[in-house]
């Protein structure tokens, strides 16, 4: 029979008699693995593994995880103990989900500007109110939230 | 053309990144075991506070003036530092990091290096809040004046080209500055250069060649050299690896018996062999060493080390741990209260190169593949996952650190909170 593989990848041993007196046979012993059946067609088109910080942190550098606590964005899918997910890379604009600073608490709303170029924080919880942003106050926008992470299993039902 | 980066006050900053309270109010963060000052915030430099201050002289301020401090939190600080690297290396073409808050990039090729300095500056801020000054020059020494330069003088706005000034203006800006700003002049060189009526930059630029060689030292002839223009550094990019490795603290509360001080020395011994590995080198020789409280001269004085030849070069921590028992049990006194100790791994080499001897291995496969196994752990599942039986785990000799912010960039379990 004609080798299958080169010689290089083949040497040839000798499989003990297991009866007295019977010929020896010689076997291929082959130095790589040799999957049995056929080759896997999948194998020509195998692609990389899904990766999620592929997709939640497009830029690392620039990429923050916050824990979210409090009802008041709860509309906008942004739900207490979740994690937000910031980039300080994307320039706010208005409607914007945003951390910002407000006389030195870090706060999670939508950031609003108004037609008359003020500052507004919008809550997605009609029980909270909007906040209007005064020019003596020390204000920052933090960050924009890209992405909320939500886990299902851990949290309780949300309270009113 | 190089550039040198380096942060304004960079751990107090990093602090304020996730703690907006601390804004706008005198801020410090203290050494290892909470001893004294390692940044200040421009507040607290107003106040009148200098570096390396002990902590307990200022703690009145607290009441007096609302001064906050914080214990280093070095998990934070490396985290934002290695932004900011990652941040500065995709903006040039070269980098090399100086250390934790300092970077030096090559701009050769860039058409305009003030244009950007500028966006270096604006992007780091944007990105970590982080704020950087710029110093641009023909040599790395250059750019190290022109960055303290940019740091001192507000109108630069963090940023200064020193190839820009004419010869007449450098002349006339570097008589101001006093020579001890020049990299590489520590206090003791500057005052032996006084002695010489070397006072100022523009003096050192000056000197005779022979005179600095011959007085001095090759290192500040290369200095001198710099100082005019020659080129004589190049970017480090890849750092070399430590000739030596030390591990050592000061103790929160003193230790006495010799169980804390040896649960102390093997944590040390670990977190050495740690580096070692990481930095891919054997170590042939431990030296530990302990001692009582310098500064309570009431207590009974007493320090010892101890030095111990290894038979053969190793990185498997069991064997190091081995030796430095031995050595803290041979130099351990009763009756002393110990202030101190550490661990001094030396004679390095790089671990490939490393040869077995005729009656010892050296270290196995299997030690090599056990240590691996370990710093992966420990990397993945967080500091003192997997540890040595006799560190210990809540031992009163750790350091001090009830002021420490938590890891917020780190550790799922300590994320910033947002309101909403």
């Amino acid at each position: 029979m004609k080798p299958l593989l080169p010689p290089d990848l083949m040497r040839t041993c000798d499989a003990r008699p297991a009866v007295q007196g019977a010929r020896s046979l010689h076997r291929p012993f082959f130095l790589c693995p040799v999957a049995a059946g056929f080759p896997n067609p999948c194998d020509d088109y195998r692609d990389k593994d899904l990766d999620a910080n592929e997709l939640l942190a497009p830029n690392p550098a620039a990429t923050y995880y916050l824990r979210i606590r409090g009802h008041s964005m709860r509309d906008g899918f942004v739900r207490d103990n979740d994690i937000a997910v910031v980039d300080r890379s994307i320039t706010p604009r208005s409607g914007h989900v945003v951390v910002a600073t407000l006389d030195g608490e870090m706060l999670v709303k939508t950031l609003v500007r108004t037609p008359a170029g003020g500052i507004e924080l919008h809550p997605a919880n009609s029980r909270f109110p909007v906040i209007a942003v005064r020019p003596d106050q020390e204000f920052e926008v933090w960050g924009v939230v890209r992405w909320t992470l939500h886990h299902h299993l851990e949290n309780m039902p949300c309270s009113p | 053309m190089f550039a040198l980066s380096d942060m304004n006050n960079a751990y107090v900053e990093m602090e304020r990144i996730f703690q907006p309270a601390l804004r706008g109010c005198p801020v410090v963060v203290l050494s290892n075991n909470d001893g004294c000052v390692v940044s200040r915030s421009a507040e607290a430099k107003a106040l009148g506070i200098k570096m390396g201050t002990p902590w307990f002289e200022l703690r009145d301020l607290e009441q007096t003036h609302g001064l906050v401090a914080r214990s280093s939190n070095f998990a934070l600080y490396g985290d934002i530092s290695r932004r900011v690297m990652r941040i500065l290396a995709e903006m040039a073409p070269r980098q090399e990091v100086y250390s934790v808050d300092e970077c030096f990039l090559d701009l050769t090729g860039i058409p305009d290096p003030d244009e950007l300095a500028k966006q270096i500056r604006d992007r780091v801020l944007q990105w970590t809040r982080i704020t950087v000054c710029v110093g641009l020059a023909s040599t790395k020494t250059r750019a190290k004046l022109a960055n303290h330069i940019a740091k001192v003088t507000p109108r630069l706005q963090g940023v200064f080209n020193l190839e820009r000034l004419t010869a007449d203006q450098e002349a006339r800006l570097f008589s101001k500055i006093p020579v001890n700003k020049v990299w590489g002049v520590g206090p003791r060189l500057a005052l032996r250069l006084q002695q010489l009526g070397i006072r100022t930059v523009a003096d050192l630029q000056a000197a005779d060649d022979d005179v600095i060689q011959r007085q001095f030292s090759i290192t500040l002839a290369r200095t001198v050299a710099e100082l005019n223009g020659v080129s004589c550094l190049d970017l480090e990019e890849v750092a070399p690896p430590r000739k030596q490795i030390m591990v050592s603290r000061s103790f929160g509360e003193m230790v006495a018996s010799e169980q804390d001080l040896l649960q102390a020395i093997r944590t040390y011994t670990a977190q050495a062999a740690e580096k070692l590995r990481g930095q891919g080198s054997t170590a042939q020789a431990v030296l530990v060493f302990a001692g009582s409280n310098r500064f309570r001269p009431q207590d009974r004085q007493y320090h010892a080390s101890r030095y111990l030849s290894l038979v053969m070069p190793t990185q498997d921590t069991r064997v190091l741990l081995a030796a430095a028992e031995r050595g803290l049990k041979d130099l351990y006194h009763a009756g002393i209260h110990y202030k101190k100790a550490g661990v001094l791994l030396s004679e390095l080499q790089d671990a490939a190169l490393t040869q077995a001897d005729l009656f010892s291995a050296g270290d196995s496969g299997k030690a090599r593949a056990l240590m691996a196994t370990v710093d992966r752990l420990n990397r993945e599942c967080g500091r003192g996952t997997v540890y040595f039986a006799g560190m210990g785990r809540q031992p009163t000799w750790r350091v001090r650190a009830g002021m420490r912010s938590p890891p917020f960039t780190t550790r799922w379990d300590s994320l910033c909170i947002a309101r909403c």
